[in-house]
């Protein structure tokens, strides 16, 4: 599991190596200090005690001063060098995998539910020991704490070998007490972060779920719910608490025998050994209380490995899923003619959604998809806006396979306004744009105006997040706005009408022709107006094409036509 | 703050509004059956400080006394004697956290289920004004905070103080001259740590801010992948993503290397006062009026001092953090009911009738009035169907007819009798409503469909499943109607979810239905389901509606049009047909006949 989890994390540093270095070194250099400061205590001691030297004394007092000095000024810089390297890898491995699932295949976002994704690539990579807190303090922790053990017993062995192995004699003890217990601590914490959860999946229902809660007099029974998940937790809880302040208490007891042992054995040794001075004494004192949290992080490191293994899992299930494949081609052609040929689509080589579909749009032309709902509109607009790839026939622009563009070519000619508009935080200018620098304020206030947004939402309004301070029909209008800003080739649209009142509508209809002269027009719609102005309906029943030809033909030829505008009366 | 290596700075919420005392008297009954043991711990936290500070007493006896004199027993007493405070310090520690930690977990939840409880007795649209995120937070959080302020941060405070005092007291005691060097420089840490912490505070929240900023464009761009690549605009959305990590980080890392620096600058009057106990007392021990052993325990007291500073300040922040926690929990708990209880309730009508409104108006602010003198009745076993505007005031008629909201003037009458009058308990169970909010919670089918009603058989919900057409869906779940709702249904179609709700109100069998019609379009198969089931929903039973399909409204008995807060025509299809009015016209709109024609 380590292997795994450093290996996964390899990459990353390499990255950082400039940082990595920088924080290592601080590592050795606040570690070397640190250790350094009781031998420099033990010599003040040994000068003001035994043989009485206040001149050698008061040098040592400012090498204590001047070591005082650097070991503040690198402790002062590890922690945040180290939270720096924290940060920059978060970076590199959030970037990393929001390219990667900004590029999916289609069918990837329906395996895949968006808070779940949100979760993956923010609590998974930024909370309080997950993959970016291990990525540089969760690694160089330890080592800083194995350093400490290093130079504190190497400095201990050199002033007495024999108090050093007398007194280090709990410390194997420890680790494995430690290691043993690992499992039970990390057993305990899980237990308390699931009933955690529970916790708040059960409020986050009953609150969003108020309205029945209330109108059907269920407030007793999810009291009653609510009293038994706190109930759980509860237990849970209490027994972490236990748990730790045992642990603690009791590693932090055995620890300390090792200082018993030198009070006893140390003041023993200065009584009889000349050798061993008061300031020995000491030192051993000052490092044996220092082991206790050396110990405790290198126990430590083992848990939050645990806990990092599980979210770069999460991350690696991301990066597994397969990317959809853009082509790089580009189309100079203005108003290229759209071509679909004998197309098929199936989710999941499941039952086909689309079967067989041929249909053109060219230079100026308005074509309307009918058809009941789920009878294929969606997916086909889908196909042509190059989202999903068809497994049969084939679409061009111009005689280009739509596969083999760019995105950003293919967008270039074919705009999309999606059934459910999509807005981002941001200005409504911005979100018209998204960004393309192409387009100018004007063609903006153009589109605007065209959408029928001008004077009711200005350019510079916000529009906060996903669009919630515009109300629906606004949102709809700048996507609208959007998909008719670039001028594009051809215009396609997901029903996007039925947002607009029948006057609306109208003035809409005209106005892009007016705008966009030459642009050819996809609609599908339920509206029997948009279908009237079409210069061809391609009607659609159960992924094909059941008809096709003007709508005041199909009226008459088709009985059946009339019925998928006025269902709702019909019934 | 998750990127450091120390904890507990984070989370700046509002500061108090609330003074300090008073929020310790309003928790006062959280903590009071736990009083004992909270007393009982924060005396042994101040035993176990007692005793860690009197271990560097013990070393320097063992330095003065029991080396020089070469007194061998004496110095085992000595450290037979620092084992016993170590041990004891440790075991009062480690009793102390357990019984404080054990206490607060119970006082907590004993807040949590009061605020949960008296969410369930506040109105609907309280609880529909705020976000769910922030309600969560409010039970989950914010008690936790009040109760850390009265456990945890209360021990800590109190034993940051007990070392302090502690500490300076003995120094005071062994020689007056090293006491004087600390209570020189201890003030000036004291004081930049305060300072420290002050400046701090606003730059944590600016980085929470920034960083709820870097996760809300994730939260918008990935769920809008499939868009994006459509229209081309992936790198630019990555683009954004990165902009906002690299201003993030920009800011927490500068923020990082300020705090620590000037923290560890603050540390380095640690080092400036054993360098001066020391320089001075070489020429004290000289004189013969110091001894080696006194100034090694300075030492040692010195190092003991100055996390409880930055553990003080640190608490300072904490206690207005949890005011803020207080201040929301109070706020809410002191909040009435939207809808209040008579003190006699009415006894409600076994078989109730006429549901009829007389002149009632209301408004959420004032000068604002969503609904201006309506009037207007639904008889017993009718259907009256609300049409009109977004915005016109259909869903404030509907909240008030279930009492969700009472009006501002006007009175609404069940069978003659003032809606106020009786239990909103009692009165509700009369009604089956129906919502566009299609919720399912996530427990068994059973219990979703019987609204959690236990005396309510299963054969009877079977048997609304069955009516509705879900028997069979059902019975192919994995364990029929005991199956529990993964994710709130969201594997089930739109239209099954709404075939759950009507099955939900069938199986309740309710006097009186209350449906807010979906404007969602559905397949022809379920949406001839939902109509049927409708049908059969309605029947003789005394129905309003919010209606958006013809077909309802055509249905209906009588149809009321409500525009700008009042009804502006009303009658049945045919005769607001032949008025031609505003009704005419939608109508029109959606059978696509151009109403302007």
């Amino acid at each position: 599991m380590l292997k795994r989890v450093l290996r996964w994390l390899l990459p990353y540093w390499r990255r950082s190596r400039g940082i990595m270095t920088l924080v290592f070194s601080l590592t050795v250099f606040a570690i070397a200090t640190r250790t350094l400061y009781p031998v420099i205590f033990k010599f003040i001691i040994d000068h003001l005690s035994g043989d009485f030297d206040p001149k050698s004394a008061k040098h040592w007092i400012m090498a204590l001063f001047g070591m005082g000095l650097v070991r503040e000024l690198t402790q002062a810089f590890l922690p945040s060098s180290r939270a720096w390297l924290n940060l920059t890898n978060s970076l590199h491995i959030r970037m990393g995998h929001a390219e990667t699932v900004l590029r999916k295949r289609h069918d990837f976002y329906s395996r895949f539910r968006p808070g779940d994704l949100v979760t993956r690539l923010t609590d998974d990579i930024d909370q309080f020991e997950k993959i970016g807190w291990y990525s540089g303090s969760g690694v160089f922790r330890p080592i800083e704490a194995i350093l400490t053990l290093a130079f504190s017993l190497a400095v201990m062995f050199t002033l007495d070998w024999r108090l050093t192995l007398a007194s280090t004699l709990p410390l194997p003890f420890i680790v494995w007490g430690l290691a043993r217990t690992e499992s039970i601590q990390q057993k305990r914490y899980e237990e308390r972060q699931k009933r955690t959860s529970e916790t708040v999946e059960s409020l986050e229902s009953i609150i969003s779920g108020a309205r029945i809660v209330k109108g059907y007099v269920m407030e007793e029974a999810q009291n009653k719910i609510f009293d038994k998940v706190l109930d759980k937790r509860e237990h849970a809880e209490k027994r972490v608490i236990t748990l730790q302040a045992m642990l603690e208490g009791i590693f932090s007891l055995m620890n300390q025998t090792g200082l018993i042992i030198v009070l006893f054995l140390g003041g023993y040794f200065v009584l009889v050994n000349p050798e061993f001075t008061l300031g020995d004494f000491y030192a051993f004192v000052a490092y044996l209380s220092g082991l206790t949290m050396p110990l405790w992080t290198i126990a430590w490191f083992f848990v939050s490995t645990n806990v990092t293994n599980t979210s770069v899992g999460r991350l690696e299930e991301l990066g597994k899923e397969p990317e959809r494949r853009p082509g790089v081609l580009e189309l100079p052609q203005r108003h290229p003619p759209l071509h679909v040929r004998d197309l098929s689509f199936a989710y999941d080589e499941g039952k086909p959604i689309l079967d067989g579909i041929s249909l053109s749009v060219r230079a100026g032309e308005t074509i309307a998809l009918v058809g009941p709902v789920a009878c294929g509109k969606t997916t086909l607009l889908g196909c042509v806006m190059g989202i999903l790839k068809p497994q049969k026939g084939s679409i061009d622009l111009a005689g280009r396979d739509l596969f083999e563009l760019s995105d950003e070519e293919r967008s270039r000619h074919l705009a999309y306004a999606p059934q459910e508009p999509i807005l981002f935080s941001g200005k409504v200018e911005e979100n018209v744009t998204l960004g393309r620098e192409t387009i100018s304020p004007e063609q903006v206030e153009r589109a605007m105006e065209t959408a029928s947004l001008g004077g009711e939402v200005g350019p510079g309004r916000d529009v906060g997040q996903g669009g919630r301070d515009l109300s629906g029909g606004q949102r709809g209008r700048v996507s609208l706005a959007r998909a008719l800003a670039g001028t594009p080739s051809i215009l396609v649209l997901d029903d996007v009408t039925s947002a607009l009142d029948a006057k609306t509508e109208k003035r809409f209809w005209d106005r892009v022709r007016t705008l966009l002269p030459d642009s050819g027009i996809l609609v599908s719609t339920h509206r029997e107006a948009t279908a009237q102005r079409a210069d061809r309906v391609v009607w659609l029943q159960d992924g094909a094409i059941l008809h096709e030809g003007r709508h005041d033909d199909l009226l008459e030829e088709h009985p059946g036509y009339q019925k998928l505008f006025a269902m709702e009366e019909n019934d | 703050m998750w990127w450091s290596d120390h904890h507990g700075l984070d989370d700046s919420e509002l500061d108090s509004r609330l003074p300090t005392l008073e929020m310790l008297r309003r928790v006062g009954p959280y903590i009071r059956p736990h009083r004992w043991a909270f007393l009982l711990s924060f005396a042994l936290s101040l035993v176990a400080v007692a005793m860690t500070l009197g271990q560097p007493l013990l070393f320097k006896r063992i330095i003065d006394v029991n080396v020089p004199a070469g007194d061998l027993k004496g110095l085992f007493y000595s450290a037979l004697f620092y084992m016993a405070l170590m041990i004891g310090s440790g075991l009062a520690t480690m009793a102390a956290t357990i019984m404080l930690g054990k206490a607060g977990v119970i006082a907590v939840n004993t807040i949590k289920r009061d605020l949960f409880s008296h969410f369930m007795r506040l109105g609907l649209l309280w609880m529909e004004k705020h976000p769910t995120g922030t309600l969560v937070s409010r039970i989950e959080s914010d008690s936790q905070r009040l109760v850390a302020l009265t456990s945890t941060m209360m021990m800590r405070i109190l034993s940051a103080l007990g070392v302090l005092i502690g500490a300076l007291t003995i120094l005071a005691q062994v020689d007056l001259r090293l006491f004087a060097v600390a209570g020189l420089i201890i003030p000036v840490m004291v004081g930049g740590t305060f300072l420290l912490f002050r400046w701090l505070r606003p730059r944590f929240r600016k980085e929470r801010a920034l960083y709820a900023r870097l996760t809300g464009v994730i939260a918008e761009f990935l769920p809008a992948s499939r868009f994006l690549q459509a229209a081309g605009r992936v790198n630019w959305a990555a683009g954004k993503i990165r902009d906002e990590n690299v201003g993030y980080n920009r800011f927490t890392v500068r923020l990082a290397y300020i705090e620590y620096g000037v923290w560890h600058g603050l540390g380095f009057f640690e080092v400036i006062m054993t360098v001066t106990a020391l320089w001075l007392g070489t020429s004290w021990i000289a004189q013969g009026n110091i001894t080696v052993g006194a100034l090694v325990l300075f030492a040692q007291y010195v190092a003991q001092v100055y996390w409880p500073i930055i553990a003080l300040s640190e608490q300072l922040a904490e206690i207005q953090r949890a005011g803020g926690a207080a201040d929301r929990i109070f706020d809410t708990l002191d909040k009435d009911p939207l809808v209040t209880v008579p003190k006699l309730p009415v006894v409600l009508p076994q078989d109730p009738g006429e549901i009829r409104f007389d002149n009632v108006s209301f408004e959420y602010e004032e000068g604002k009035p969503v609904l201006r003198d309506v009037s207007f009745s639904l008889e017993g076993g009718k259907t009256l169907a609300l049409v009109g505007p977004t915005g016109g005031g259909k869903s404030t008629i509907v909240n008030m007819v279930c009492r969700f909201m009472d009006p501002s003037e006007g009175h609404i009458l069940l069978d003659g009798q003032d809606l106020r009058h009786f239990h909103p308990l009692d009165l509700r169970k009369l009604f089956g409503l129906v919502f566009q909010d299609l919720y399912l919670f996530p427990v068994s089918v059973l219990d979703n469909l019987r609204a959690f009603r236990a005396d309510i058989p299963r054969e009877r919900v079977i048997e609304a499943a069955k009516t509705s057409g879900l028997h069979e869906l059902i019975m192919a779940f994995d364990k029929g109607y005991d199956t529990v709702f993964e994710s709130r249904g969201s594997n089930l179609s739109y239209g099954q979810r709404q075939l759950m709700a009507f099955t939900r109100a069938l199986a309740v069998d309710p006097p009186i239905l209350v449906l807010d019609e979906a404007t969602s379009s559905v397949d022809p198969g379920t949406e001839r389901k939902i109509q049927q089931t409708l049908e059969r929903l309605t029947q003789g039973r005394t129905t309003l509606v919010v209606a958006h399909r013809l077909s309802t409204i055509r249905r209906a008995n009588r149809i009321l049009v409500v525009e700008g807060g009042r009804i502006s025509e009303s009658g049945s299809h045919e005769e607001l047909m032949e008025r031609d009015g505003h009704y005419a016209y939608l109508v029109k709109l959606q059978t696509g006949e151009d109403p302007d024609a």
